[in-house]
């Protein structure tokens, strides 16, 4: 049955019926109520309904509204409220486009405040739409942290969520703290991949000074993170070695005890000095000492 | 429409309770104690115990008294369920 609206009116029944059948009114569900007689018209009808039987005799009054008709008019006497509601509607479909957190998840959730801090500088920041954000980017840039070896970032609601998965073990593997000096030293390079560097290129650092900072900026602050990257010091050595001769390869086999390894000797002194049996060459080195963290 | 009632009366029918109509152009009815439903393309009403459609197009109620109800239009069947 459509939805209809209830009129009743002061009549008999063939007169009513009689004057709504002349102006082509469709009515349905005729009654009888003593000595009003009621029916239900379709909305568009009613205003012509009241104009038929505009006589006071009728009495005519309504019934009952139709469903769209009481909720209109709840609507008009509850407006404030339909517009905070449509407000809310309006305010949660839009919120979905703007990123209202990050959050980091998977194997490699140990990483996140790196995370957050290159999805924030590849555009979705806090507060951020989503489009503004460079995924392609941001998941490459996440995949060449250490140990990472998957990331998607999807969004979810207002969450923008990262997954990271990391090599098991790479957490346990990972050197959790600031990248100290190993020896004395003059700052000749300097690299930070993820924290703050703490030295500048040239200062002089002792065994246990901090080279790179455990931290990184998120916003105006600093958060926690994996400090990867590497310094280069300019180191000075002095050494002495017996030799049983001043030859060639005696001064070799002096400088290969100095066990350098694989770092580079930038100036070379060396003198002899004749010593009981042989002779002692003194060394005085400068070399090029590397240390690094969290880099494979 | 006495030889009607007669032939209705020797039949054993009720002539109370008969609907006469002429295709096309109009429905009678007696016994109508209600009208349900009335629009120009379906006249609902029940007569009895029986509720009686006339259906067509056009359809309206020109008079409508002590139970006799007049349909006139384009009458295009009478349906008793």
């Amino acid at each position: 049955m459509a939805d209809l609206t209830y009129i009743s009116v002061v009549s008999p029944s063939e007169t009513a019926l009689k004057k709504l059948s002349g102006a082509d009114i469709a009515v349905y569900g005729c009654k009888k109520r003593g000595a009003e007689f009621i029916f239900g018209v379709k909305d568009k009808d009613i205003q012509k309904v009241f104009a038929i039987f505009k006589k006071p005799c009728y009495n005519i009054r309504t019934e009952k509204k139709s469903v769209r008709g009481r909720f209109l008019s709840a609507l008009a006497l509850r407006a404030g409220a339909a517009f905070g509601a449509l407000a809310f509607a309006v305010a949660a479909y839009a919120a979905g486009f703007f990123v209202l957190r990050i959050e980091v998840t998977g194997s490699g959730h140990y990483l996140a405040p790196l995370v957050k801090e290159i999805v924030e500088a590849e555009g979705a920041g806090i507060g951020k739409p989503f489009s503004a954000l460079n995924a392609p980017v941001a998941a490459g840039r996440i995949l060449s942290l250490p140990g990472v070896v998957f990331c998607d970032l999807k969004k979810q609601g207002s969450v923008l969520v990262v997954d990271v998965e990391a090599e098991s073990g790479a957490e346990s593997g990972a050197v959790m703290g600031p990248l100290k000096a190993d020896r004395s030293g003059v700052v000749s390079n300097i690299v930070a991949i993820c924290g703050v560097p703490a030295v500048a290129v040239g200062t002089a650092v002792k065994k246990g000074d901090i080279l790179i900072e455990a931290k990184c900026a998120v916003g105006e602050n600093f958060m926690p993170c994996l400090a990867v990257g590497y310094a280069e010091l300019e180191c000075s050595q002095k050494a002495e070695y017996f030799v049983e001769d001043d030859s060639e390869e005696s001064i070799k086999r002096a400088y290969a005890s100095l066990l350098l390894g694989d770092d580079g000797i930038i100036e070379a002194r060396h003198s002899l000095r004749e010593a009981e049996g042989g002779f002692s060459v003194v060394m005085e080195i400068k070399y090029l000492h590397r240390i690094s963290i969290n880099l494979t | 429409m006495r030889l009607l009632e007669q032939i209705l009366k020797e039949a054993g029918a009720d002539a109370l309770k008969s609907v006469t109509f002429v295709p096309g152009e109009c429905c009678y009815l007696k016994s109508v104690k209600s009208v349900n439903v009335c629009t120009p393309s379906v006249i609902s009403v029940t007569a009895g115990k029986r509720e009686i459609k006339v259906e067509g197009e056009g359809l309206r109620v020109d008079r409508y008294f002590e139970g006799d109800l007049f349909v006139r239009g384009d009458v295009k069947g009478v349906r008793v369920g």
